[in-house]
């Protein structure tokens, strides 16, 4: 249906059309005259004025409109539509424009083309957003693809949705085998269902989990170590989560190293130990032997003589010294052994201390220096006794050495529970000189001995003190006695 | 009744074997675990000779040497790896009897001390 309306209306009509279309429209004649314009004709073109330009060509107007657009106009007036949706423009005063246009010929009552219509819209702010989204994703899309981190995104139920590269490496298996094929739980040892089920918790309660460090099966069956941190995120109405995952392989290797320089550390300051006990515990054997010794030739006398009651004192006395030689060589194999690896186990401080003395007696008595011995503890410890027996011999040999030649010359040994708190302490005092007050903060640094040189090596405080902290304990020299006294305080796991 | 032979050990069992040898071979023989006692007796008794260990509680053989005021035939008994070394130089030191040594060393060296070994 069409309204017919008077031709001075109609033209009005087409004028304030065409002025208010929001974006740059302009209507020609054949001639590229103006016939009409919309507002932001002129100002889209860069022009800021307000001057008329009806009646005026295109290219009057506007000199610098390229040959290619000349063109377009030509196959418009030639009657084809033409159309771009984001074409690159640069203007005369160098600016650069992305535009979207359209060029199409309208016809008079004849059907003949009478002109060209063009309307163009500046959409470089769309073109630049686009861009930028693009380049942002882009970003994120390398970012993902070569982070040294492992990434992944899961669903809660644990199925894998998206695995870079690095995390793929690390559990050995392809984007095409793992996303959307393989649970997390799949390749989580069940070793660590207790763990999970906290750091699931974790997750719940504040939307993050980790650090968390356990193992995941490789495709190969080969269990790897990592570190694990993550995250909740929201998509589309479902929860996920991101997960970081860094390879614990090389830091793992690194701890094993040192490790075992620790170890090699704790087994040489047991050697030195060894050979400054080296005179006590060669008494401690050459008295057996001699008893022994004497005691068969008594026997070998008894028996010529057939006096039975001294042939039987002498087996008796043999045994006995036998017994005590066989005794302190497994004193002396159980604490030289290396203790390498042995898993923690229960200790008793009463079979500690007693090793420990019985490994530094000889030595205490052939310097005339009292021993007095204080137990008052049934408690056990977690840990390694041999370890724990160093420490107790270093503190006796310390303690041996500063009272050796004092008067009186003793040691004390206690252990007695803490009160009010899970611990036990384990006390060496000797009634040597008091350590001079500059020595008191150096005495656990290594290599720092206050021994003449060949008697110390300065390392068996640092050690020892590196052992006990490494069993979660402290040892200090106590600088409120008024002797000379080493504490030293561990965990009790149960007395 | 000659003067006897007086033995100082800490070590039970092993001044109980000594007398055991010495006693058979018809030897007199005191035997001291406690140093101090040991000391005492020397003071007070005529003796052949004093064989004494050197690693012993309160004292060592050097210092109970050092407090024995009269002059006698002083040996160590020792199972340490160094006692000669300080025993050097002791003019008072008769000789060092380094642990484990035979039973016949030992009634050996006792016996050039007895008058009826003369």
């Amino acid at each position: 249906m069409s309204v017919a309306l008077p031709v001075e209306t109609l033209r009005r009509l087409f004028g304030d059309f065409v002025r208010h279309v929001p974006m740059a429209a302009a209507a020609f004649d054949r001639e590229m005259r103006y016939l009409a314009h919309s507002d932001g004709w002129l100002a889209a073109h860069g022009d800021t004025t307000t001057r008329d330009i009806l009646g005026l060509t295109h290219y009057e107007v506007f000199p610098e409109i390229r040959d290619e657009w000349r063109e377009l106009h030509r196959r418009g007036l030639a009657g084809e539509i033409q159309r771009r949706d984001h074409d690159y423009f640069e203007r005369a005063d160098g600016r650069r424009e992305w535009l979207r246009w359209l060029v199409a010929p309208w016809r008079d009552a004849d059907g003949a083309v009478g002109g060209i219509l063009i309307y163009t819209e500046n959409v470089t702010e769309q073109m630049d957003t686009r861009r930028r989204l693009d380049q942002r994703e882009s970003t994120i899309r390398d970012f993902f693809a070569q982070s040294p981190l492992g990434l992944n995104l899961c669903r809660m139920d644990g199925l894998w949705l998206e695995s870079n590269p690095a995390f793929l490496r690390i559990i050995g298996y392809t984007h095409e085998e793992a996303d959307g094929g393989l649970t997390y739980w799949q390749l989580t040892p069940r070793k660590y269902d207790a763990a999970e089920a906290a750091q699931l918790e974790q997750l719940r309660t504040t939307r993050r989990y980790g650090p968390y460090e356990k193992e995941f099966i490789r495709k190969d069956g080969t269990t790897i170590p990592v570190r694990l941190n993550g995250f909740l995120i929201e998509r589309e109405s479902e929860t996920l989560i991101w997960s970081l995952i860094e390879d614990m392989t090389e830091q793992r290797a690194l701890e094993r190293e040192v490790e075992e320089e620790r170890l090699k550390a704790i087994q040489a300051s047991k050697l030195a130990m060894l050979g400054e006990m080296a005179a006590g515990i060669a008494h401690e054997i050459n008295n057996p032997l001699s008893i022994i010794e004497l005691f068969a030739y008594t026997l070998q006398g008894a028996l010529d003589g057939g006096d039975a009651a001294t042939a039987r004192e002498a087996i008796a006395g043999i045994r006995a010294a036998a017994s005590r030689a066989g005794k302190i060589v497994q004193g002396l194999s159980r604490f030289s052994r290396e203790s390498q690896r042995e898993p923690r186990a229960d200790v008793e401080i009463d079979a500690i201390v007693t090793e420990a003395i019985g490994l530094c007696r000889a030595r205490l008595a052939g310097d005339a220096i009292a021993l007095t011995v204080d137990v008052s503890t049934r408690a056990r410890v977690e840990g390694h006794a041999i370890e724990l027996t160093q420490v107790l011999v270093n503190l006796l040999n310390n303690a041996r050495d500063a009272a050796r030649g004092a008067e009186p010359g003793w040691i004390r040994i206690t252990a007695h529970d803490v009160a009010d708190a899970p611990l036990v302490e384990i006390a060496v005092e000797d009634s040597g000189p008091p350590l001079p007050a500059d020595a008191r903060d150096r005495i656990f640094r290594p290599f720092f001995t206050t021994k003449k040189v060949g008697e110390g090596t300065g390392l068996g405080l640092s050690i020892s003190r590196s052992i006990v902290e490494r069993h979660g304990g402290t040892l200090d020299l106590d600088a409120a006695a008024p002797c000379t006294r080493f504490a030293l305080r561990l965990p009790v796991v149960r007395r | 009744m000659t003067e006897p032979v007086v033995y100082i050990d800490d070590e039970p069992l092993l001044c109980r074997a000594t007398e055991a040898i010495l006693g058979r071979s018809g030897i007199a023989v005191a035997t001291f675990t406690d140093p101090l006692a040991g000391l005492a007796y020397v003071e007070a008794h005529p003796v052949a000779v004093v064989l004494c260990d050197y690693r012993m509680p309160r004292m060592n053989a050097l210092e109970l040497l050092q407090q024995l005021a009269r002059a006698v035939p002083f040996y160590i008994v020792s199972g340490e790896l160094d006692v000669a070394r300080l025993a050097a130089g002791n003019p008072r030191v008769t000789g060092v009897l380094t642990k484990p040594f035979p039973a016949e060393e030992m009634l050996e060296l006792v016996r050039a001390h007895l008058p009826t070994a003369g």
